[in-house]
């Protein structure tokens, strides 16, 4: 799904990304329509100008929800924000890369877009023992219809042969997109790394899989404006990238494929502040906080608002909970979030009975981003509400208060 | 158009003895303010009357919209306008314009109306992954001794990619009875098949130089004198030219002190000056400006004389001047009524408008009826097609108020 304020979901051709926006909000409009909740409402009120009395959850929950036993696929993405705190931030390795985002898992039931093209029903046969994965982008612009981008993926498979045959698959099929008329064209070499296998896809982008152990990392470079310069400046840059992913991974404890089911699937109750989409979803479950920033559209920022707020727990499922150190804290983190939006949004007013809330409406209203968004702080918590209309957002603000009030 | 000037300076002391008079004797007698910021020579117009028509006429920041490579290249081929000699330099005589134009990355949609580029120039651009240029040609419009030179600047990725499509060019340009005209200056081949129209072509770093010249009549000598002339003035012009890092290109100014700010802009689906291609809008220093307009021995004189250090174009054209004395010079300048033009009433509310019908329509934008306005050091060109003598000009007089409205609103 896409996930909230979500700037983008990069990788692939832009156009079928177009597509795959599209599905997501039908499919959030569904998951919203779908919500059936007991809402009862919080009696006591917290400091400040807000009664819990006068406000208006709608039909949303307003206690923190028990999360019971995950089912497979949500303790899969869980793990894999797991592997995510080891995926290497973008903007740490070009400083050209400032608009992030698009952190998601990679697992069986949620394939990106290279396992699962062209054809869906080869898609098992090259996820064959994929056990978890994230996936974080980048771009240069914020408009990310032009210039430099790169999505970094990694993959964790059950055996080595099996991340080795994923990578082969791929590429062999990055390179042979159907219907292409400039199919397999001479394979690339990332400089430094002989191990991995690079290709020049038809869309002139560069698509280059590293076998380490079961672990598998993808990068996809593309870069249409400098596109006349040819293929050396991405494999450089996909250079750097993999030089970086490979200080990190050595750092990623994997959890044991036979206890991934039975891991703890709420830490400290984090989830359970979340307002539920109630289908679950590739970026759904608690992070620490380098696996959040890979999900940022404003990584840069945000990591020095983080640092500054001590945020060290967020937790993703329809809305987003940031738990920082202090009430003070997450009021700084509120006023650099918002900033953050600025671009983006234009400052509306908050919800009639939320005066602590800040709102913003998406200035570009055919942006791949939710219409309206809120973030409200309670306590040390901060949260991060999207909505489509004017309406729900008000309803999701208010609810999403309740929760945080009744959260302990 | 001197004396109008000089009665503009009278009435500008008359306004500062009044004014200096009214606000001794009356200082709190504001009952009747016009906008703007009036200086002496002025007569502001009060802008609550104007009639705008579809016409935004507020002064508004200058986004466009970079969302395709296409339009990202054009970007770095504005700017190459700037280091194109001006053929007028060329030889005496080439003041009018034949052509200017951007030649997008995909060479789809050339007019090239001098036939500088080989037909198969979309091909070549395609093989050598061309980025953009840009092409200026001017003539004499001699009907019996036609001369010209046209010049096309082209960049490519890098100097091989550079030389191989100069090559191409070449082997295009090949033609029965076309030899070789031996010119002064390094690395140029140049050729021709009658001695009277000659072109060469020559490779500086990632850019193709590829010009043309015609002489009056058949004479090796003099053409090639000319090619060489071209030549040497082109390399001189893209002296200081480097190429934008592809990846920065979105990243240059689109506007420059405001000056696009200061510009008509069109309404959707309005087109009031029809530039012929509108990728030519944006804010040009001096020179590069000087290749829109058609007579550019007469322009480049008014642009030293009235100090223009910056023009602006889009759906109106701005020149910035030296002062408001100078606005009002250039003004007279550009709306000169010719032997087959006529001189068209004000528009309504607007004396510092000057309005005129032209017998022929402008080479660069197609306008066949002008109107300029005078605001300070700013002077605003709106253009409109041809405007029947029954009929009142609504649309040329709209784009007039509204482009006078956003100077007047300007700071």
């Amino acid at each position: 799904m896409r996930h909230i304020l979500s700037r983008r979901t990069i990788g692939g051709r832009r156009r079928r990304r177009r597509i795959a926006r599209l599905a997501a909000a039908v499919i959030i409009s569904a998951a919203i329509a779908l919500i059936i909740a007991i809402a009862p409402h919080g009696s006591s009120t917290e400091s400040g100008a807000v009664h819990l009395g006068t406000l208006d959850p709608g039909s949303y929950p307003t206690v923190p929800r028990a999360v019971s036993t995950p089912t497979d696929a949500d303790a899969a993405v869980q793990e894999s924000i797991r592997l995510g705190e080891f995926v290497t931030l973008l903007s740490d390795v070009d400083p050209r890369l400032a608009y992030g985002g698009g952190g998601k898992a990679v697992t069986p039931q949620y394939p990106p877009d290279s396992l699962a093209y062209p054809y869906p029903d080869q898609t098992a046969a090259r996820a064959a023992g994929l056990i978890a994965g994230w996936t974080t982008g980048a771009t240069h612009r914020p408009n990310d219809a032009i210039g430099l981008q790169i999505q970094l993926t990694v993959l964790r498979f059950g055996t080595a042969d099996q991340a080795a045959r994923a990578g082969n698959l791929m590429a062999d099929n990055a390179s042979n997109l159907p219907g292409q008329p400039r199919a397999n064209r001479a394979p690339l070499a990332v400089p430094g790394y002989s191990g991995a296998r690079s290709v020049l896809t038809a869309f002139d982008t560069v698509d280059s899989w590293l076998p380490q152990g079961e672990l598998l990392v993808g990068v996809h470079a593309e870069d249409d404006i400098a596109e006349p310069d040819g293929p050396a400046p991405l494999l450089d840059l996909t250079r750097r990238v993999l030089d970086k992913q490979l200080e990190l991974l050595p750092g990623y404890p994997p959890t044991p494929a036979d206890q991934i089911a039975t891991a703890p699937s709420d830490i400290a109750g984090m989830l359970g502040r979340t307002l539920p989409n109630g289908s679950g979803g590739a970026t759904m479950g608690v992070y620490a906080a380098h696996a959040a920033l890979t999900g940022d559209g404003y990584p840069v920022a945000s990591a020095l608002a983080f640092r500054d707020a001590g945020v060290d727990l967020m937790a993703r499922d329809l809305t987003t909970v940031y738990r920082t150190a202090d009430q003070a804290a997450a009021r700084r983190l509120q006023t650099a979030l918002s900033g953050e939006r600025a671009a983006q949004y234009e400052p509306i007013a908050p919800p009639p009975g939320l005066p602590v809330a800040t709102c913003g409406h998406l200035r570009d209203k055919t942006a791949a981003a939710a219409q309206y968004y809120c973030s409200v702080p309670y306590g040390r918590y901060l949260a991060e509400v999207p909505a489509e209309q004017p309406r729900d957002l008000q309803q999701r603000a208010d609810a999403q208060y309740e929760l945080l009030t009744s959260g302990g | 158009m001197r004396s109008r000037t000089f009665r503009r300076a009278g009435l500008g002391l008359l306004t500062l003895v009044l004014a200096a008079v009214a606000g001794i004797s009356t200082a709190d007698a504001t009952s009747t303010t016009v906008p703007g910021h009036a200086v002496p020579g002025m007569t502001p117009a009060d802008l609550d009357t104007l009639e705008f028509g579809p016409y935004a006429a507020n002064p508004a920041d200058y986004r466009p919209a970079l969302d395709s490579v296409g339009a990202v290249y054009q970007v770095e081929a504005r700017r190459m306008f700037g280091y194109v000699a001006d053929p007028s330099d060329i030889a005496p005589g080439l003041n009018f314009l034949s052509d200017v134009e951007i030649i997008a990355s995909d060479a789809i949609g050339i007019r090239d109306n001098d036939h500088l580029l080989p037909r198969n120039f979309p091909a070549i651009a395609a093989a050598r992954n061309f980025i953009g240029g840009v092409v200026v040609g001017r003539n004499n419009r001699s009907g019996r001794a036609r001369e010209s030179a046209t010049i096309a600047l082209l960049r490519f990725p890098d100097e091989v990619a550079a030389r191989a499509a100069a090559a191409d060019i070449n082997g295009a340009l090949g033609s029965p009875g076309r030899h070789p005209i031996p010119i002064a200056g390094p690395d140029a081949q140049a050729g021709s098949a009658d001695n009277a129209i000659g072109q060469l072509v020559s490779v500086r770093g990632p850019y193709v130089v590829v010009g043309q010249a015609r002489v009056s009549r058949p004479d090796p000598v003099a053409l090639a004198a000319r090619l060489s002339t071209l030549a040497q003035a082109q390399f001189a012009a893209m002296a200081e030219l480097t190429p934008t890092p592809l990846d920065d290109i979105p990243d240059l100014p689109q506007d420059r002190d405001a000056m696009m700010r200061r510009a008509l802009t069109d309404p959707g689906g309005v087109s009031a000056l029809d530039y012929a291609n509108t990728s030519l809008q944006g804010a040009y220093g001096p020179r590069a400006a000087l290749h829109f307009e058609d007579d550019a021995a007469l322009m480049r004189r008014v642009f030293a004389g009235d100090g223009v250090d910056l023009v602006a174009q889009n759906a109106g054209k701005i020149y910035r001047t030296r002062d408001l004395d100078a606005a009002f010079r250039l003004q007279a300048t550009l709306t000169i009524v010719g032997p087959d033009d006529r001189e068209l009433a004000n528009p309504p509310g607007i004396t510092d408008a000057h309005c005129v019908q032209r017998g022929q329509a402008d080479p660069a934008t197609n306008a066949q009826s002008v109107c300029v306005v005078v605001y300070g050091r700013y002077v605003g060109l709106v253009g409109a097609g041809t405007v029947p003598a029954t009929k009142t000009p609504d649309a040329l007089y709209q784009r007039a108020a509204a482009q006078y409205s956003i100077l007047a609103r300007s700071r």
